[in-house]
């Protein structure tokens, strides 16, 4: 009876969690964790892999798998998401332990934060009821010595039963010594815990049922069936009523005893109780030498998450951050572009035909050329700034002062990050959102962040309507496109189901950022980006270079104009210059000028026409590089439906904007 | 006094102090539309019951008694403007009025059984403000859909009891409730916050953002819906 596939018998035979295709040799470990404890970064010490890691909870958002051989033996690694208990009826929760229970791997190696341990250890004790050997991993101990902790391991480890290995992770301290504890543990037999980890009372409920329970289920650890049982686990209970309802009817009644006697919930019983018998074990091997003057890290954090100075940090270090990256940017990108202009003649003229050498130059450079010599610049700089931002803990105070205003467009704190980035590149902006919890946080940040104006906008916002109508004009499509995100993503929150979770969130430490994981998290977002771009861009350079190269510019923008010059009131010649701006935004404007003859465009163009045709430009496409991001995030179809509404968004608004300014001008 | 008058200053004087303040006479009279000479005299007669205490010039400030039936009778009006709105499909802007109108006359009990068909809800529909807790000795809303609600040993004197987000920065108490389904509750039992678990505000974010608060020694950020469900013995 049950599934064959499991040590978790179930009686309906189904199962989700396919056991682990086991190579025989092989050692399998899973790596469990609260949030934000170092998992990842131990993860990527042993497989080599780059998890993404930065100092805020819940980036790992499913599990992976990854392989080492060291000292002649193979070991193969599951990085669990982080969690803060497995019983519960919370659905990520759930999905660690039911991950654990099916997979069941050789070895748990558990990892714990050295400096909370009170509250890391009331996981581990939930573990160890799974009847699978535990390593605990105390991890982060360079901070937790800092902090002034000292911990007795060995009484740690006789207190739990367990293997206890110091760790940090970052330094790749203790690695090894984990690995020769999980060959030293695997295959055994565990010698099962005894008894539960909760004090006397609870304890002996626990017992009673655990005999029942182990006759029913042979093969599963039977304190933690019993636990779950007593808990009300819905699941279990349909499990136990299909092969012997009698015993639900024992098990409610302990429960009601137990709820009588303490005034409480079950679930909450239970949970209070391990988290008691965790603090008792932290009590006794737990060490702190006294501070008496408050650290720095703490002082800095009350400022950063003041509610005035809060805000105030914020614009400083954005505007500071903004100021870095296009100084840095700028001067990078002229010098790229300088040494690309200078090889330009020289290449063409390797060709007899100076044509098709423009038109290999446009059409098979140009794309790279674009991506090195303008988005890089900017970008890696940017990507500096978000890793030392990471890192170093401050994302997490930006989402708790952010998180108040964002709610009134149905976003939350953290989905600010992502959209400041947007502001330089919506590529990089896009794959931030992943830190959102949720789906549909996931999917309306992305949607707010392909409505930013990025720097190639930028550049068209202020080469036309900055050099020819004034600063004012440009603060004042900023602030309509501010208002028009707001409003945008406000509507398209209705369309999504409602499944707000609110935040819970730990505040993780202010530490000063290390260099080589900024170093490292940057340079894998950046070849990340030139990976995605770079071949899109080809190809569309190419068909542009076929086009031009055939001469039918003008037929396409004469097919545009019902569009352009009927609707929007534009000149017939930009047609094609919307055509172009899907590769890049900015070469609306640098092909304005070539096509028009003049970079006075004042000669060509109205003051409506400039201000309908950046908003057009603003608004009407996500380049062709942030369409590619777009699919790989959230599937062609939702990426098709952003891309076909801000087309036809933009040319409603912008034939909305001819209208009134005509009248009004 | 009748009961339907004294409960309306009771409410009045609740909302104005914002759980501290002393509130002036004048502050009532306009808050009520009546002459501020009444006012003083009603407040006098409130004083004399004992259900608040009055100074000249300072104000009027509730006994433990009056915040107590202050408190019922807010809790009474927001489940019942939830209920004509949620249920009866009206206005939420209308709503206020034909509340205020029904809160004196809903029994306990009726209170409850209202509560428990609009699913334990947190906020009132017409600007947000949290519903007080009920006065029920339960730690959850599951656990209320489980007891008898005639048997007075499950009643409980709740007036003592603030959301989380009412708390000053540095200010600490125990949990003692939780509203919200199962699912809330166990995550937040998973994190150490399980019933009489000390608690700190450490920090609140502006614009009604979340909050910052200390338990079992570790930091967490609490959404605002979150942690003002969650109700705190000073």
């Amino acid at each position: 009876m049950g599934c064959q596939n499991c040590n978790m018998l179930d009686p309906s035979g189904k199962c989700d969690i396919d056991r682990l295709e086991r190579e025989p040799g092989t050692i399998y470990i899973a790596l469990v964790g609260n949030p934000n404890v170092g998992k990842s970064v131990i993860y990527n010490q042993l497989t080599g892999a780059h998890q993404i890691i930065g100092n805020w909870p819940g980036k790992t958002a499913t599990a992976s798998r990854g392989q080492l051989k060291f000292e002649d033996s193979t070991y193969d690694f599951a990085d669990l998401p982080g969690t803060y208990s497995i019983s519960s009826d919370v659905a990520e929760e759930r999905t660690v332990g039911e991950y654990i229970a099916k997979s069941t791997p050789d070895v748990i190696v558990n990892i714990v934060d050295a400096s909370f341990l009170e509250r890391n250890l009331a996981l581990t004790l939930e573990l160890l009821a799974m009847g699978i050997p535990v390593i605990l991993s105390v991890n982060l101990m360079d901070m937790a010595e800092k902090n002034g902790i000292s911990i007795d391991f060995e009484g740690l480890g006789k207190l739990l039963g367990v293997t206890v290995v110091p760790t940090t992770g970052l330094r790749g301290k203790g690695i090894p010594e984990i690995l020769r504890a999980s060959r030293l543990l695997a295959g055994k037999e565990v010698a099962s815990v005894e008894k539960p980890f909760h004090t006397p009372r609870i304890a002996k409920a626990i017992m009673d049922l655990r005999g029942p329970v182990e006759r029913m289920f042979p093969h599963s650890p039977g304190i933690w069936l019993a636990e779950r049982l007593l808990a009300g686990d819905d699941e279990l209970e349909n499990m136990v009523r299909a092969i012997d309802p009698s015993l639900l009817d024992v098990v409610r009644k302990k429960r009601s005893e137990l709820e009588r006697e303490f005034g409480d919930l079950i679930s909450s019983i239970l949970a209070s109780d391990r988290h008691a018998v965790a603090a008792g074990i932290s009590f006794k091997t737990v060490k702190r030498s006294v501070q008496t003057k408050t650290p720095v890290g703490e002082k800095i954090h009350d400022v950063l998450t003041h509610r005035v100075y809060g805000i105030l940090s914020i614009v400083a270090i954005a505007g500071l951050s903004f100021l870095f990256v296009f100084l840095v940017g700028d001067y990078l990108a002229t010098i790229m572009i300088n040494w690309f202009d200078s090889i330009q003649p020289s290449f063409v003229s390797l060709f007899s035909d100076p044509r098709l050498g423009t038109f290999l130059w446009n059409g098979l450079l140009g794309g790279i050329f674009s991506v090195i010599s303008i988005a890089l610049p900017y970008l890696l700089p940017l990507f500096i700034i978000l890793a030392v931002m990471e890192d170093s803990g401050y994302l997490a105070r930006v989402a708790f002062v952010m998180d108040g205003l964002l709610h009134k467009i149905g976003l939350h704190g953290k989905a600010f990050i992502p959209i400041l980035l947007g502001y330089s590149c919506n590529v990089p902006a896009c794959m931030g959102c992943r830190i959102m919890e949720t789906e549909r946080e996931r999917i309306l940040s992305i949607f707010a962040v392909t409505l930013v104006p990025c720097a190639a906008t930028t550049v068209v916002i202020l080469g036309l309507v900055g050099t020819f109508m004034g600063i004012w004009w440009v603060l004042a499509l900023y602030m309509f496109n501010l208002a028009l995100i707001a409003v945008l993503v406000r509507f398209a929150g209705r369309f999504l189901p409602e499944k707000s979770t609110g935040l819970i969130m730990e505040m993780p430490p202010l530490r000063s950022p290390s260099a080589k994981i900024v170093l490292r998290q940057s340079w894998f977002r950046a070849k990340d980006f030139v990976y995605i771009a770079i071949p899109l861009l080809v190809i569309v350079g190419l068909f542009l270079a076929t086009v031009q190269y055939f001469g039918w510019l003008d037929a396409i923008s004469d097919a545009m104009s019902p569009v352009t010059v009927g609707w929007l009131g534009l000149p017939a010649m930009t047609g094609i210059l919307l055509v172009f701006g899907i590769l890049r935004k900015e070469l609306t404007l640098v092909m304005l000028g070539s096509i028009a003859g003049t970079l006075n465009f004042a000669d060509v163009m109205t003051p409506v026409q400039m201000i309908v045709f950046t908003l057009v430009v603003m608004l009407y496409i996500p380049c062709v590089a942030t369409v590619g991001v777009l699919v790989r995030e959230i599937g062609t179809r939702k990426a098709t439906t952003i891309t076909l509404f801000e087309i036809g968004f933009a040319i409603l608004v912008g034939g909305i904007a001819f209208r009134l300014l005509t009248a009004f001008a | 006094m009748e009961k339907e008058i004294v409960e309306q200053y009771l409410k009045t004087i609740l909302s104005l102090s914002e759980g501290k303040r002393p509130v002036k006479t004048n502050e009532i009279a306009r808050a009520l539309g009546l002459a501020p000479a009444s006012v003083t005299e009603s407040v006098q007669k409130l004083a004399e019951k004992g259900l608040l205490k009055y100074e000249a010039y300072k104000g009027a400030r509730l006994t433990k008694k009056g915040k107590e039936i202050a408190s019922k009778v807010s809790r009474k009006h927001r489940l019942l403007e939830r209920f004509l709105v949620d249920v009866l499909g009206l206005e939420p802007s209308k709503v206020h009025k034909q509340a205020c109108a029904m809160e004196h006359t809903l029994s306990d009990e009726a209170e409850v059984a209202l509560c428990r068909m609009l699913n334990h809800p947190g906020t009132c529909p017409d600007d947000g403000k949290t519903i007080p807790p009920c006065n029920l000795d339960v730690w959850s809303c599951d656990e209320c859909k489980k007891i008898e609600l005639s048997d007075s040993k499950n009643w409980d004197d709740h007036s003592d009891l603030r959301p989380l987000t009412k708390l000053g920065v540095g200010e600490s108490g125990k949990v003692h409730f939780i509203r919200g389904g199962r699912s809330q509750l166990e995550k937040l039992n998973s994190i150490g916050m399980t019933r009489n678990t000390e608690v700190k505000m450490l920090h609140a974010a502006p614009l009604r953002g979340p909050v910052e608060i200390s338990v079992r020694g570790c930091k967490f950020c609490l959404g605002r819906g979150i942690a003002s469900n969650i109700f705190i013995q000073s």
